[in-house]
């Protein structure tokens, strides 16, 4: 791109020089050469008027001409002129010739004596080597000229390319994975332009590539305590089976070891089918429509009753006239896996109810440490998680519910005391 | 026989570690919480604690680099990443064994641990029969018994996995060596006479289409 822009300007440039070099050249030796012809034919009127009085007198005289003619020729010849003089009848306009360094002139002169034909050489030798002199400065004028546009056009180029070569730079560094490179140039012109636009996109790859590495994080994250989550569960089934095929059991340990397998396995099915659910819902085309919290309350009050009652906890459903726009089935989920959460929590009575655009869950229970609110919704994170297996949670409860929350938009709040109790508010979505 | 603390936090796997090393006669503390370490240790004479990583309240990484006394511990955990291998070894751990695990490996771990801190067994009693592994000699009755070589390998890994059956592959493995290229008959040609010589027809158990099991009343 620079050396093509250096090329196409010198050759423009290199032109025009050479157009005017030209022309000035031209005018300069049309200007002498008409100089030295005025010059030379006032020379031969001159001499032709002096021949012609010379020869009126002598012919007056009534001498021969002879002598007179020959001691002009000689006369000139002196001063570098070559002169021809003959009598001539024929008619004849001027004639003017150049000839390499002399001008010849010929013409006729009428005398008292007849016509005759003069015929002057003059040497312009001197004048014409004065023109090439000119001539030749101006080639080396143009010369000079050419090798120092060069250099001044070479160096404005840098000048000028200098943002171009520090942006190449910079995505160069930038492709490296130096997300920070940035270019510091001062101006109000394109190229400024440019580089800030350049310093933008450099930023937005810079936040992005961050967002991404995060995202990266998180996902070894889950995909860590995956992999934990599942192989505890899968020693204690393989050791006990392990156990069972090598050691004399009583009936006792059989029948203990047996049905801690099985909790084993059940615990690994739930934990697969909650990671489905959340998997599925992570790209998830929800269908909306208009619900009535009053019906979906009614069901909750139905599926929940159960598991309050084994443990002996009072579910309180108040009734409520609020409606929201959400997918009913997931909703229910939503509030399922809150009101359960609560139900675990060591509470006596858990409260839910829907009043002025906003879902609330209060319990009653062991209430969440502060440090630990922030964690509550991450994949795996339990707070107690030996009482909380017991009880057949297996951590990604409110993972399910921040996901289905995040799907409708809705807003979370958790407020919570250390054996006093715990709120999750949802805003409702509407219309 | 060792006093051994179980810190970990899932109780069936708890339970199956406490149950497997009791078999071979240790006596197990079993806990669930990291916070309770330091007042096992500061009642009781410990002399290995099996340690998981992840605990409530207080990981396995603090309780180590809090760890006042000298005991030597074996980390137990489902962490099988690089950098938490070389973090446990580093602050001291003697081992560090990724669940899951074959119980077999956790015993032959333990053991090897006990063997260096030298809180191994050293003999063996069982009825009449004495087994003595650093002189490798066998007593019956008060009077010593003539083993071949092979034959005291093959007692002494009988011994070391008491109670739990072996099949005959593991026992060529184990007795033999890794390089041994034996059948698995060979390990009944030198079974027999080792009950006959120390009168174990019923101790050494033959254990239906499996192998073999030294059985000792708990």
């Amino acid at each position: 791109m620079k050396i093509r822009t250096f090329f196409i300007s010198y050759l423009l440039f290199l032109g025009i020089l050479l157009a005017a070099i030209s022309t000035i050249s031209f005018y300069l030796t049309q200007h002498q050469m008409g100089n030295i012809r005025e010059q030379n034919l006032v020379e031969y009127e001159r001499i032709a008027g002096t021949l012609t009085r010379e020869i009126n007198a002598v012919h007056g005289r009534g001498q021969p001409l002879g002598s007179l003619l020959q001691s002009h020729i000689y006369f000139q010849q002196l001063q570098g002129v070559n002169l021809r003089i003959e009598p001539s009848s024929e008619r004849m306009n001027r004639e003017i010739v150049f000839e390499s360094n002399e001008l010849e002139v010929r013409s006729q002169i009428s005398t008292e004596a007849g016509t005759f034909l003069l015929e002057i050489e003059f040497d312009v030798g001197e004048a014409i080597g004065e023109l090439r002199q000119i001539q030749d400065v101006l080639l080396w004028l143009f010369i000079l000229f050419s090798f120092l546009s060069a250099l001044v056009l070479y160096v404005v180029l840098n000048w000028i390319f200098r943002p171009l070569e520090q942006v190449t730079k910079s995505a160069g560094k930038i492709a490296e994975g130096n997300y920070q490179e940035r270019i510091h140039f001062k101006g109000r012109n394109e190229l400024a332009l440019m580089t800030e636009s350049f310093n933008a996109m450099a930023g937005e790859i810079q936040s992005q590539f961050e967002t991404l590495r995060e995202e990266a994080v998180r996902k070894q994250q889950f995909i860590d305590n995956v992999a934990h989550e599942l192989r505890t569960p899968l020693t204690s089934l393989y050791g006990f089976a392990e156990y069972m095929q090598k050691i004399q059991l009583s009936e006792d340990d059989k029948l203990a070891f047996t049905t801690i397998m099985m909790n084993e396995a059940d615990y690994m099915k739930k934990i697969t089918n909650s990671m489905l659910e959340l998997a599925k819902l992570r790209n998830f085309e929800p269908k909306f429509e208009e619900i009535e919290l009053s019906e979906l309350f009614a069901q909750l009050q139905i599926s929940l009753s159960g598991t309050a009652q084994n443990y002996g906890i009072e579910l309180v459903i108040l009734p409520t006239h609020e409606k929201m726009w959400g997918q009913p089935d997931l909703i229910q989920s939503l509030l399922t896996n809150v009101c359960i959460n609560g139900i675990k929590a060591n509470s006596k009575r858990v409260i839910l109810e829907a009043v002025r655009g906003r879902i609330s869950v209060r319990d009653d229970g062991c209430g969440i440490a502060p440090e630990h609110i922030e964690k509550v919704m991450e994949p795996f994170f339990q707070v107690d998680k030996v009482r909380n297996k017991a009880r057949g949670g297996v951590g990604l409860g409110l993972a399910i519910v921040k996901e289905i929350a995040n799907i409708h938009e809705m807003g979370i709040e958790i407020t919570s005391e250390i054996n006093v109790g715990t709120v999750i508010t949802f805003d409702l979505t509407t219309f | 026989m060792a006093n051994i603390l179980i810190v970990e936090d899932d109780v069936a796997i708890n339970m199956l570690v406490r149950k497997s090393l009791e078999l071979v006669g240790h006596r197990c503390t079993p806990i669930f919480d990291g916070a309770l370490v330091r007042e096992v240790l500061a009642n009781e004479q410990i002399d290995l604690i099996l340690l998981d990583i992840m605990l409530p309240n207080l990981d396995g990484f603090q309780i180590m680099a809090q760890l006042e006394v000298d005991i030597p511990v074996i980390f137990l955990t489902a962490r099988d990443r690089i950098d938490d291998k070389v973090r446990g070894l580093n602050l001291g751990a003697y081992d560090y064994l990724v669940k899951p695990f074959e119980m077999l490996e956790l015993q032959a771990r333990v053991e090897a641990v006990l063997r260096r801190t030298k809180k191994d067994e050293h003999h063996f009693v069982l009825g009449d029969v004495k087994v003595d592994f650093t002189s490798r000699k066998v007593w019956l009755k008060d009077a010593l018994v003539e083993l071949t070589h092979q034959e005291f390998n093959l007692v002494e890994v009988l011994v070391k996995n008491r109670n739990i059956a072996l099949s005959r592959e593991k026992l060529l493995e184990l007795a033999w060596g890794y390089d041994y290229m034996g059948e698995a008959r060979t390990v009944d040609v030198h079974i027999h006479p080792i009950r006959k010589k120390l009168g174990w027809e019923h101790v050494i158990k033959t254990v239906y289409k499996l192998g073999y099991r030294l059985e000792v009343p708990k």
